[in-house]
């Protein structure tokens, strides 16, 4: 995969839909880049559609990651869009209400409003590109939304990218990332009860930075990625991390949803550090191996899928 | 007059040309009657746009409540834009991205700006303050007063260096702790590192007659600039920030006669806590008050930017 080469660009003047879109043609991929504001209600989401000249063989979404986590996919999540678009599938990226430059309070964002998100997405991207068929891509806590929209796509492929498998699991992980924040900076050593205390009390609390909330916690933590899954799919997991072999937790989700109907594909991506840490040394993703691993594993597997597969939404 | 924040409807999206790259950027516009001025914000280094707790976006819609445009961008190579941005040096800011979006600006027919940026984005913001006369306001948040390359190895090592005098190094590494860990290879290849970037220092400094030359000369240069053309500056850092006990070292030098002759045009505010090393909700929200005031006080004394200034005549040296 080429995805450093952005020469021959040119702009395209306002969006077909609204002066306020912003539109570019990428000349040497071959495809066309929009950046929108979508969504039916009063809270619009912030959408981009990565899309070839042509007519779009198939649609992917990519529903992201939280936090922490969103600022490390980002990029890798624009260079997939770009790179799947490239390959004639047309891709819709988009934020959360409440997050990122989409409207909306983070405090209300639950579990369920993410998930209506990811449908709103979806629907949009049938509708304006005209494709008959739709894959969903999520990252991390991204994974257990694009599970669930899943279901209303019959047939759709689904690419897992590091996903949260349980819920509880997840939450106990952020409320330890903030102790041990509270640990280095302050000295303090409040309990993990007394942390959740705090949240229900205040109905946030500062996770390094980032305010996690009481509803999106409340909504979050009985979520299991197993009883998501819809059945009888083509999935791709792909396990991003530090280990050579699948967790055990990725193990016992690959045989329950082959058990269930699925063909399973999963790739282990052994990347330089850990999902939650941010390196200090810069390095851009378009140089990672492991990006390129990445990327190279989705693109193929989605394009084949699409490609040798008469299916879909 | 305050009106309320901007939200999608009051925005615009645009890739905007900037050398052979494409910026990505989001445009607030005001909600009240515009000042006549496009506050634009720079990320610090790798940062999106769309921001560590969304604070860039909140930041820009509420500015469009006080009569501002207000436009967040993607540096090339981060998130939405096209190209890859290889390296974050601060002496090697980001101008032909902040040139394009000011040029972009300038066609829609304003041409008064401020610039507000975070640690490479504020270094960023300065260089480009310094040498765009239509820049009228800058608001620097956490900008290091040395040049490095974000992460490069050693950085922590000149940090020390600055903060730790020559007598508490060395006693210091009398200690019989630090002795012991000399047998830790690890640990001995950074005292090593601290004790060389110590050396430098103090050689670099004797050789050149300046205790404070490790202080970045295009900084200096650029906030003389500044203090030249009468731009009104806010400095913002957190208390306990290493760019803040920098800073305040480099204020014993050519930097602090620097700020001493600007008077009441540049403002200095550290606020509790830390605004760049370890971030939290409060500084955060505390950082988008100062400059949502400082900027709300400063829009009806808007310098125009083409206006020519008499110089302070300032001598660094």
């Amino acid at each position: 995969l080429d995805v450093t080469d952005t020469r021959g660009l040119t702009v395209d003047g306002p969006g077909s839909d609204s002066p306020s879109n912003a539109v570019r043609m990428d000349a040497a991929l071959r495809i066309r880049d929009e950046a929108f504001f979508f969504g039916p209600g009063r809270d619009r989401l912030f959408g981009c559609l990565h899309r070839p000249l042509g007519e779009p063989k198939a649609g992917v979404v990519v529903c992201s990651p939280i936090d922490a986590e969103l600022r490390r996919h980002y990029r890798k999540e624009v260079l997939l869009g770009r790179n799947l678009a490239s390959r004639g599938l047309a891709v819709l990226r988009f934020h959360y209400r409440g997050g990122g430059h989409s409207d909306g309070d983070a405090s209300q964002v639950t579990h369920d409003s993410m998930v209506e998100d990811a449908l709103t997405a979806s629907e949009w991207l049938v509708e304006k590109t005209g494709i008959g068929r739709m894959g969903l891509v999520g990252t991390r806590w991204g994974a257990m939304v694009a599970a669930r929209a899943a279901q209303r796509f019959e047939g759709a492929p689904l690419v897992l990218w590091d996903p949260i498998v349980d819920g509880a699991a997840y939450l106990r992980e952020v409320i330890r990332l903030r102790l041990m924040h509270l640990l280095k900076h302050s000295g303090d050593r409040p309990s993990s009860q007394a942390l959740v205390q705090e949240l229900h009390d205040r109905g946030f609390i500062d996770v390094m930075g980032d305010a996690f909330h009481r509803a999106f916690y409340e909504s979050a933590s009985d979520r299991r990625l197993e009883a998501d899954m819809p059945a009888g799919r083509a999935i791709l997991l792909i396990q991003i991390s530090l280990d050579q072999e699948l967790r055990g937790e990725y193990v016992d989700l690959v045989d329950r949803c082959r058990r269930s109907g699925s063909d399973v594909a999963k790739r282990n991506i052994v990347a330089d550090v850990p999902w939650w840490f941010r390196p200090v040394q810069w390095q851009p993703e378009e140089r990672r191996a492991s990006t390129g691993e990445l990327l190279d594993a989705t693109v193929d597997w989605l394009d084949g899928w699409f490609s040798s597969s008469g299916v879909g939404a | 007059v305050t009106g309320p924040a901007a939200v999608s409807g009051d925005e615009t999206l645009a890739y905007i040309p900037a050398g052979d790259d494409f910026v990505f950027g989001v445009l607030s516009y005001p909600t009240v009657q515009p000042v006549g001025c496009a506050v634009v914000h720079l990320p610090a280094g790798g940062a999106a746009s769309s921001g560590h707790t969304r604070e860039t976006v909140t930041l820009s819609r509420s500015l469009a409540g006080l009569g501002y445009h207000s436009m967040r961008l993607d540096y090339h190579g981060v998130a939405d834009s096209t190209g890859i941005a290889e390296v974050f040096r601060l002496d090697q800011p980001f101008l032909t991205d902040v040139n394009g979006v000011l040029k972009w600006i300038d066609g829609m027919g304003i041409d008064r700006f401020a610039l507000v940026g975070m640690c490479f984005g504020a270094r960023t913001a300065l260089a480009a303050a310094a040498q765009e006369p239509h820049v009228g306001l800058a608001v620097l948040t956490s900008p290091p007063v040395r040049d490095f390359e974000m992460g490069a190895a050693g950085g922590w090592a000149t940090s020390t260096a600055v903060e730790v005098r020559g007598w508490q190094l060395t006693k210091r590494t009398l200690r019989v702790e630090t002795m012991r860990n000399l047998f830790d290879r690890k640990k001995r290849r950074r005292y090593v590192r601290i004790a060389k970037a110590k050396l430098g220092l103090v050689s670099g400094g004797m050789r050149k007659r300046k205790p404070d030359s490790w202080v970045s000369s295009a900084f200096l240069r650029e906030m003389s600039a500044l203090v030249e053309r009468h731009v009104p500056t806010l400095f913002i850092y957190g208390a306990e920030d290493k760019f803040w006990r920098e800073f305040e070292l480099a204020r014993q030098g050519r930097l602090g006669r620097l700020l001493t002759a600007a008077g009441d045009l540049v403002e200095v505010v550290s606020i509790p806590g830390s605004i760049h090393d370890g971030r939290s909700l409060i500084t955060q929200e505390r950082t988008r008050e100062l400059i949502t005031e400082w900027l709300s006080r400063h829009r009806t004394d808007l310098p125009k930017g083409s206006e020519s200034r008499s110089a302070v005549g300032l001598q660094l040296d």
